[in-house]
């Protein structure tokens, strides 16, 4: 029998064994980074700060409106303890450890609170050893496991879900407020898991708020806590203030992106509900129950946890009767909510639940559900596995202990020996996902990040999403989102996803291998630079299936290399595989610019489809005739809305071509522009995703003009260098001035901003900005507010203490 | 007598709906559950009858699982695996025994 002081000594031991396990997986210098989503704050989290998340937007393709400012407190987490150890693999090492060790823990402690156990020593043999199952459960359930490899910053809900939970039935039981405080500290810190874009929180907050307040009620019989629980919420609502409020203003904005997706079930096409018709059959229940791992190893152990489970129905203890039946009832809903395909009825029944404002974000219902189902699978195993185990002999509870923990641990083999992260790339030869970073690619990274214009960056190779791959010095290539935009805040296009509405267009011209077109495509997506990589190891040689096959842009080394000269025309940086072209001042439309050529189009209904768009109007029918470059497409009913309805019949005409105009980006949300020669009306267009929430402001400005970066169209556009302090000085400059040309801020080219100016004044000063970036300002300083609450009402709770 | 044979009953009835038939049907699962729920009632079957149940076809389910070809999961046809269906049903009788459960305990 273990004695009571040797409980929690083999607890921390197992806590302690599971953190370290990540420390072996990967050799100093390696980094698992890549994905769908990326991990680059871990190799450089200052870097990615800057360039993703202070910004509401994005720094690759269009520059489309993005709220990212959620990864704030997370990635200056990450900053603060790469201080200390400097290397980003054992920063990805204390995470992966937390996941792990997080998981075994605070499951353990849910499981020893619903036992009714107050500490380790009054734990029987049969609860401490069905709670250490229920928690290795967890900690080696596919929820954990096999989402590691590529994981999402979100990941880290595995061991905060838990955490929190534990913190808050705490409160519940001891109503001391320091365990709120607690929770909310880490939600604050772990802001990136509480994202309001995270449907899994959605999945798993409601269920689990639910379960806990039905818990104070029916089983500890107590009153529930209003009052800290508000103080609770208010602190919750104020930290988060600064991704919140946005994503929520984002969300209610009709037109945005993820306002069409919350409110697709209101609209003709349910897309959620397609979605979720089109995979319900590959759903199986039996698969939820027995829990394999991806790589379906030792299937002949799965039957024992749901075994001794049903075993423990049969063994219910008259004191555990309330907690299970209640986890039991939480336990089914998530499975049938993770399940869906449990009769056919079951399944209309599903269906109709995607007519709900807001549920077609479970449309992935089997990835969304899995982590709230496995948690309170993993209860529900804990404690039955301990009611069975109340009925046993004390040498039963050893063997199937060590059986039970044993096959755990044996069908996680890549756990211990770091499979887990070390995988092959998909669709690659051999490749691996870990990288150790080439240095010369650095030097590319910071040659790219010093260079004083903003023009954009092209990638050749070119894929077929929104990937970019970067070989590293191993034999790994990292397969993520670019690490140009993501480290060097330099907007970027890898791939066909990120030229939208020019993606099919495209595509068509490099099957045609019509250049002079690409140019002038190219142009109107303001590239000035190609980025060639001739690594092998990125190549179609490597990679013969994916991610190459569709755009057909070259992946081999020689014929990428000539891809890239054909669209640009001459080289300005190499380092090791990397070189960098330039193209053709000729070719380059800049960041802002007057058009002196307007071309009004029809939409065509078959091309009103995403990545379609540009086949409606960009053809060389349209432009062999048109020497000037400075062009605008302008869709006919827009048209019809700035100009006269004969003007627009006409199809083409110009706009003021004297203009002259001088433009200083002070950050990727805020430009200053002056406009000389105006006087008469003039188009100004402005190369980023459209968006209503772009104003124009007139501003006495106060340009440094001799700071020129460089000047364009025979020094009618000139270009100053960027302002180069991290933080904007004036960032509430605009505040007192109204809006200018609202009525008249148009799309054209497909997705850019533009606006038509009338005005008869010569000389003109505006400031272009993102009205999002001021929300986050506005909203920040509450959170910022919240947490000097906070910080002082904790002080107060330590001085009461 | 009446409390073991019922159930054995119902858990041929079962065995035959997988196995004699190549789809699956909610006429057929929901009618088998009918009598079953009656059977509960009329002879005051106890919950652990329903977790017995429910054990025999998450262990026959598991049989079928380690002798079905995976790809069946990654790409599945018109007829569903026996697993799947001994699952289902596995499911749907702990969910019984569980809602026994409760109402024992809320008579209590």
């Amino acid at each position: 029998m273990l004695k009571n002081n040797k409980k929690l000594l083999v607890f921390i031991l197992v806590a302690v064994f599971l953190f370290i396990i990540p420390f072996f997986w990967l050799k100093p210098g390696e980094m698992d980074l890549g994905g769908d989503s990326h991990r680059l704050y871990f190799y450089n989290p200052l870097a990615n700060l800057k360039a993703q998340a202070i910004y509401s937007v994005v720094p690759w393709g269009i520059a489309h409106v993005s709220y990212n400012q959620y990864f704030i407190p997370y990635i200056l987490l990450l900053s603060s303890i790469k201080f200390f150890f400097n290397s980003p693999t054992t920063l990805i090492s204390i995470f992966n450890g937390l996941k792990l060790a997080g998981s075994f823990v605070f499951i353990f402690l849910i499981i020893k609170e619903f036992l009714k156990n107050k500490d380790f020593k009054s734990l029987t043999l049969a609860e401490y050893w069905g709670a250490a199952i229920g928690a290795l459960f967890y900690t080696f359930s596919s929820s954990v496991l096999d989402n590691m490899k590529h994981a999402l910053v979100t990941h880290d809900m595995v061991f905060l879900n838990p955490m929190v939970f534990y913190l808050i039935l705490r409160y519940l039981k001891t109503l001391s407020f320091k365990y709120i405080y607690a929770a909310l500290f880490l939600t604050f810190i772990f802001s990136s898991s509480f994202v309001l874009y995270n449907p899994p929180l959605y999945a798993f907050y409601p269920l689990a708020f639910s379960f806990i307040f039905l818990y104070n009620y029916f089983i500890l019989e107590k009153k529930i806590p209003w009052k800290g629980i508000i103080v609770g919420a208010l602190f919750f609502l104020g930290l988060h203030a600064f991704h919140i409020i946005p994503v929520l203003i984002n969300i209610f904005d009709k037109g945005s992106e993820i306002n069409t997706r919350a409110f697709e079930s209101l609209s003709e096409s349910n897309v959620g509900l397609e979605y979720f018709s089109a995979i319900v059959p590959f759903s199986k229940l039996s698969l939820n129950i027995l829990m394999p791992l991806e790589n379906l190893r030792m299937g002949w152990s799965l039957i024992l946890i749901p075994l001794l489970m049903t075993l423990g129905f049969l063994a219910i203890r008259r004191k555990d009767k309330s907690i299970l039946i209640l986890i039991s009832i939480f336990f089914f809903i998530a499975l049938f909510l993770k399940s869906a395909n449990i009769t056919n009825i079951g399944v209309e029944f599903y269906k109709l639940l995607f007519y709900i404002p807001g549920f077609g974000m479970f449309r992935n219902f089997a990835g969304q559900w899995q982590f709230v189902y496995t948690f309170f699978y993993s209860l529900l195993a804990g404690l039955l596995i301990a009611s069975l185990f109340s009925a046993l002999k004390k040498k039963y509870i050893y063997i199937i202990s060590i059986l039970a923990i044993g096959l755990l641990a044996g069908r996680s083999t890549a756990v211990f020996n770091g499979d887990l992260v070390n995988v092959i790339q998909r669709g690659s030869k051999e490749m691996g996902v870990v990288i150790r970073m080439d240095p010369n690619y650095e030097r590319m990274l910071n040659y790219i990040k010093n260079i004083p214009n903003d023009g954009r960056v092209f990638h050749v190779p070119f894929t077929d999403f929104a990937y970019n791959l970067v070989g590293g010095l191993n034999n790994g290539v990292y397969v993520g989102q670019s690490m140009v935009s993501l480290l060097s805040g330099r907007n970027d296009f890898a791939g066909y996803q990120h030229i939208d509405p020019f993606s099919e267009s495209f595509r068509d011209l490099v099957l045609k291998k019509d250049y002079p077109l690409i140019k002038k495509m190219l142009m109107l997506l303001q590239v000035r630079y190609v980025l060639y990589n001739s690594d092998p190891k990125i190549s179609d040689t490597y990679f013969p299936d994916f991610p190459y096959k569709y755009t057909n842009v070259p992946a081999s080394p020689t014929a990428a290399l000539e891809f890239a000269e054909n669209i640009s025309s001459r080289k300005v940086f190499q380092s090791g595989y990397y070189s960098l072209f330039e193209v053709d001042k000729e070719n380059y439309l800049p960041h802002f610019y007057i058009p002196s050529k307007v071309l009004v189009y029809d939409v065509k209904p078959e091309y009103n489809k995403q990545y379609f768009g540009s086949l409606s109007f960009f053809n060389s029918e349209k432009l062999d005739n048109i020497q000037d470059k400075r062009i605008a497409f302008v869709e006919s009913s827009t048209c019809h809305y700035i100009f006269s309805e004969e003007s627009c019949s006409k199809n083409e005409f110009g706009t003021n071509d004297d203009v002259e105009i001088t433009y200083q980006k002070i950050n990727p949300t805020k430009y200053k522009i002056k406009v000389k020669n105006g006087g008469e009306p003039f188009l100004l267009v402005f190369q980023d995703k459209y968006s209503p929430y772009w104003k124009l402001y007139s501003a006495d400005l106060a340009l440094n003009i001799e700071n020129v970066s460089d000047n364009y169209f025979d020094d009618k556009i000139v270009e100053l260098e960027p302002y180069k302090k991290f933080i904007d000085k004036k960032p509430f400059e605009t505040n007192t001035l109204k809006s200018i040309y609202e009525k008249t801020h148009i799309e054209v080219n497909g997705y850019a901003n533009a606006w038509y100016i009338d005005s008869q004044d010569e000389e003109i000063e505006i400031i272009a900005e993102n009205l999002s970036q001021k929300i986050f300002y506005y909203t920040a300083l509450v959170s910022l507010i919240s947490l000097v609450l906070f910080i002082l009402y904790g002080i107060k709770l330590l001085k009461n203490k | 007598m009446n409390k073991l044979f019922y159930p054995t009953i119902i858990f041929l009835f079962i065995l035959a709906d997988v196995y004699l038939f190549l789809k699956s049907s909610d006429f057929r699962i929901f009618g088998i559950l009918i009598l079953y729920i009656f059977l509960l009632l009329r002879f005051k079957l106890k919950s652990n009858v329903s977790f017995v149940l429910s054990l025999l076809f998450l262990i026959f389910a598991y049989f079928q699982f380690l002798f079905t070809d995976t790809l069946i999961f990654e790409n599945p046809g018109a007829v569903p695996p026996a697993s799947e269906r001994l699952a289902v049903w596995s499911f749907i009788l702990i969910v019984i025994g569980i809602i026994q459960k409760c109402i024992k305990y809320g008579e209590k």
